[in-house]
């Protein structure tokens, strides 16, 4: 299946691993084929690229409703418990003059999610109608996408620290909340989708380049 | 202001490579690069190599460094709070296995994975596959080994759960007294050793020299 005859000249058969970069030759690039490095299967564009990408945006935009519905954190003093939101703990926040944490809160947990899930939309849909423009953009978009994503997990681990360290028994207690579930499974979802996601769909509609076949 | 022909003599033009862009799929020719040179796709202009050489024995050190501050890094308190004459310390570790115990399993399970388990994976295959490259050795599975770092390099989120630490340190302050432990800087030093042990070298340049060994 894998041959090492390097010749340029047969352009269709040369794919690129995902994993280590490796150009391969082969002779048939529909088969299924090994990488001759890292031996990790590989394909000529990621498999089933978009239809994985809009499975999970879908099942991320779903599980965001019931992580901004239920409390992703509750705070028990003294006998009174109060449930935050993450919409509402941000404007708590804003409330107590903490303007730079409601920025990173905010940041993190509201903007980010919904930038990765409308902006990889964007590039889904711009790829299906076949637009002619905007190419690089599209990739910096995508690439932008990419690595904001890891950054809204921070709510989920600050959650973890403050459970853990405010513990004092009946007087002062932080308990996560059922929302921060479904948060967690968002950002998780999201992470998914970038990385099924492969941006060289984005060029292959790509009109003025001479050699666009591999 | 380097000229063109300057440049040109940089780049030593006996060989060059076939490149085929992750980003854009255009397939080029790129000339064998020196040291400190970057290589940009033609048409989307993403880097497609970065030479950077001497940084070998720089990772080794770097990746060892960090693996060697993981433990008490994880396991030394960050954090101790004092609120009515109670105190109380946090580690890392704490704030997964609190949770792995309470009823939210699932966000303790990912806790441990993303801030504890898969970045301990990904220093120790770094170090293993570096150690491997800079002795020469075919060391066994150190293809294996940096191909589960290379995997799972995008789920290693440290640094993510030192920016919680600090957004921890300012929420506290209004609730109660707060006092940082001798693991919050175990924690910062990890991050700053592993970050540089990864980004020093390039992915790469650690697969063609894991080729050729």
């Amino acid at each position: 299946m894998i041959n090492n005859n390097k010749n340029p000249q047969t352009q269709n058969s040369i794919i690129v691993c995902h994993v280590c970069q490796k150009i391969n030759y082969c002779q048939n690039p529909y088969n299924k084929i090994k990488c001759i490095r890292c031996g990790s299967s590989i394909h000529y564009r990621k498999n089933e690229s978009i239809q994985k990408t809009w499975a999970y945006l879908i099942a991320a935009l779903i599980f965001y409703i019931p992580a901004n519905i239920y409390p992703i954190m509750t705070f028990s003093a003294f006998g009174k418990t109060n449930g935050d939101t993450i919409i509402s703990g941000v404007a708590a926040f804003i409330r107590s003059g903490l303007w730079p944490l409601a920025l990173i809160v905010f940041t993190a947990s509201i903007f980010v999610p919904l930038a990765k899930i409308f902006g990889l939309m964007f590039i889904l849909c711009s790829i299906k109608y076949k637009w002619d423009f905007f190419y690089k953009e599209r990739t910096k978009l995508y690439f932008i996408v990419e690595f904001i994503g890891k950054w809204s997990m921070l709510d989920v681990f600050l959650i973890s620290l403050m459970t853990s360290i405010v513990k004092l028994g009946n007087i002062a207690e932080v308990n996560p909340g059922p929302g921060i579930t479904y948060f967690a499974l968002v950002v998780i979802l999201t992470l998914f989708a970038a990385m099924s996601f492969d941006p060289r769909l984005i060029w292959d509609n790509h009109t003025n380049t001479e050699r666009n076949n591999s | 202001m380097e000229n063109y022909t300057n440049i040109l003599n940089k780049i030593s033009s006996k060989s060059s490579q076939l490149k085929i862009c992750l980003n854009c799929g255009l397939s080029q020719n790129v000339p064998k690069l020196s040291p400190g040179f970057n290589a940009r796709c033609k048409r989307c202009g993403s880097v497609l190599i970065s030479k950077n050489s001497g940084a070998l024995n720089k990772s080794l050190a770097l990746s060892l460094a960090s693996l060697i501050l993981f433990l008490p890094a994880v396991l030394s308190p960050l954090l101790r709070v004092k609120l009515f004459g109670e105190t109380k310390s946090a580690s890392v570790l704490n704030g997964a296995f609190d949770l792995l115990r309470s009823d939210f399993f699932f966000i303790g399970c990912l806790v441990f994975l993303f801030a504890v388990l898969i970045p301990f994976l990904k220093l120790l295959t770094l170090f293993y596959s570096i150690l491997s490259v800079y002795f020469r050795i075919k060391l066994p599975f150190c293809l294996i080994a940096f191909k589960i770092y290379c995997q799972i390099k995008p789920f290693s989120m440290e640094e993510v759960f030192l920016m919680a630490i600090l957004t921890a340190l300012t929420k506290l302050d209004s609730i109660a007294g707060y006092k940082i432990e001798i693991g919050f800087y175990f924690f910062l030093a990890l991050i700053i050793f592993s970050t540089a042990a990864v980004s020093v070298i390039t992915d790469s340049e650690i697969w063609e020299r894991l080729e050729n060994l």
